[in-house]
């Protein structure tokens, strides 16, 4: 992946390339503005990493865009350590994607440039002709996004805990008992299946959502599950996007949350997330059934079903698109629009 | 002068997270738990001067939301906080008038330039 650098610091530059190029990025330093307006128009590059200035950071960010003749180019701007919010809204405004504060850590430096990555991924298929087929089966559990749910789940993690999670592709070994769960269903537009993609935690890391996420040792076993769901959610929602860099379109349903025993979950794809720092685990694991789709009266659509086919009025025109996931609105809406004698194929409720 | 800021979101832990946010900076904030919940507290409150709204929500979502105050012709400022990143449907949310559309998890500091850009508050 080709990485413009702007940086007129030349220690801080050398740092920068050295760090990149040895995560297998393709760098290319500029020591100042017009070294780097000639490198992004010539090497297109997926990535610029640009050093804001103090005065007139907006303005370079527009030149520096200006010279991306793909349009696609990801800025992640170096701000110094506390800048002010009209100052990050400008960079924002301007079209900067993402900033880090000086002094510039590597570690994190990689870690703001993984989802860049994706997004290049991301774009890169959108400019493909193949698109998601209704027609041809999809595998999910050979989505290369479902194979990766235990990193995709660590990386939004990370940014929600502030600091870095090991990944292995294992049940936690140490786990003691009194678990707690929260699952999010997810389905294929079309297709007969529910994966269901859950967070565990046992009673040593549930002190860690506590103090970590809710900042409160004494925090409630509502407010708990909640955080457990929010982070299943989460997981979701990663695994989401990244499966459209695969031309598959999941859709997510609400999560929820439950008590369950550790048997249960060995049996599927399980990585264990273990904050640095800790010696406590989170759990996250994956698992596809198939199951049959049902046939129902437009009267009797509920919130959580899952439409398997696109509906259209009598003109054809498109009302929902297939694998939308309907809300009590929707399914109210839907209702009344249709009435009784209209059928359609849905995926049930969880 | 105090800005009132809507906080709609399914997940306690992000209304709470969100709505600390704001009220350190000094807005006002509502929090809803659905599109429904809502609609009702907007209905009862004499100004709103900005959404920070989930996609995912029961009974009510947020694309769902984003069209019923498009077709009362609000003016309010509305962003979208959500895991979703289907280019399709941040199309549809921008077609109904969402401002903008961050991606969960979010860095506090892109809330908080978003609130003081489409809600600045006044000394």
């Amino acid at each position: 992946m080709r990485i413009v650098l702007l940086d007129e610091k030349r220690p801080e530059r050398e740092v920068m390339m050295r760090t990149l190029a040895g995560a297998g990025y393709h760098p290319e330093g500029c020591s100042d503005e017009q070294a780097a307006l000639a490198a992004i128009s010539r090497e297109s590059p997926q990535i610029v990493v640009f050093s804001a200035p103090a005065k007139g950071a907006a303005d370079l960010v527009r030149r520096l865009k200006g010279a991306d003749s793909s349009g696609q180019a990801y800025l992640l701007s170096l701000v110094e350590s506390a800048p002010s919010a009209s100052d990050l809204a400008h960079l924002i405004e301007a079209g900067a994607n993402d900033f880090l504060r000086r002094p510039i850590v590597d570690v994190e430096l990689l870690e703001r440039l993984k989802a860049p990555a994706r997004l290049v991924k991301w774009v890169k298929s959108l400019t493909t002709t193949s698109a998601f087929d209704l027609a041809t089966r999809v595998d999910v559990a050979q989505l290369h996004a479902w194979q990766s749910l235990g990193d995709l789940a660590a990386a939004d993690l990370s940014t929600m805990a502030g600091h870095p999670f090991r990944v292995s592709k294992a049940w936690p070994k140490r786990f003691t008992h009194h678990l707690r769960s929260a699952m999010i269903p997810m389905s294929l537009a079309g297709d007969e299946l529910e994966a269901r993609i859950s967070v565990v935690v046992d009673a040593i890391t549930l002190r860690w959502v506590k103090s970590a996420l809710l900042g409160n040792a004494n925090a409630s076993a509502d407010a708990v599950d909640d955080a457990l769901r929010e982070l299943a959610n989460t997981a979701g929602g990663a695994v989401k996007r990244a499966a459209l860099a695969e031309n598959v379109v999941l859709t997510t349903g609400i999560p929820t949350s439950t008590d369950n025993a550790s048997s249960h979950f060995e049996q599927h794809s399980c990585w264990t997330l273990a904050p640095e720092g800790s010696d406590c685990f989170v759990a996250v694991v994956g698992e596809i059934r198939q199951r049959a789709n049902q046939r129902v009266a437009a009267s009797q659509l509920t919130e959580g079903m899952v439409l398997a086919h696109d509906v259209r009025n009598e003109s054809g025109i498109l009302l929902v698109p297939a694998g939308s996931r309907l809300t009590s609105t929707s399914a109210i809406k839907l209702s009344a629009l249709l009435g009784p004698r209209f059928f359609l194929e849905v995926a049930p409720t969880s | 002068m105090t800005k009132t800021v809507f906080v709609i979101d399914d997940s306690m832990m992000v209304r709470r997270q969100v709505g600390d946010l704001l009220t350190n900076l000094g807005y006002a904030v509502v929090e809803a738990i659905d599109g429904v919940d809502a609609l009702e507290k907007l209905a009862v409150t004499k100004e709103a001067h900005l959404l920070v709204c989930d996609v995912n929500m029961p009974r009510m979502n947020g694309i769902e939301l984003l069209g019923c105050l498009a077709e009362r012709g609000s003016t309010v400022p509305i962003i979208m906080l959500t895991t979703e990143g289907d280019p399709e449907l941040i199309a549809r949310g921008t077609a109904l008038g969402a401002k903008g559309w961050l991606i969960k998890p979010v860095k506090p500091e892109f809330i908080t330039a978003t609130a003081k850009k489409l809600a600045p508050l006044t000394e």
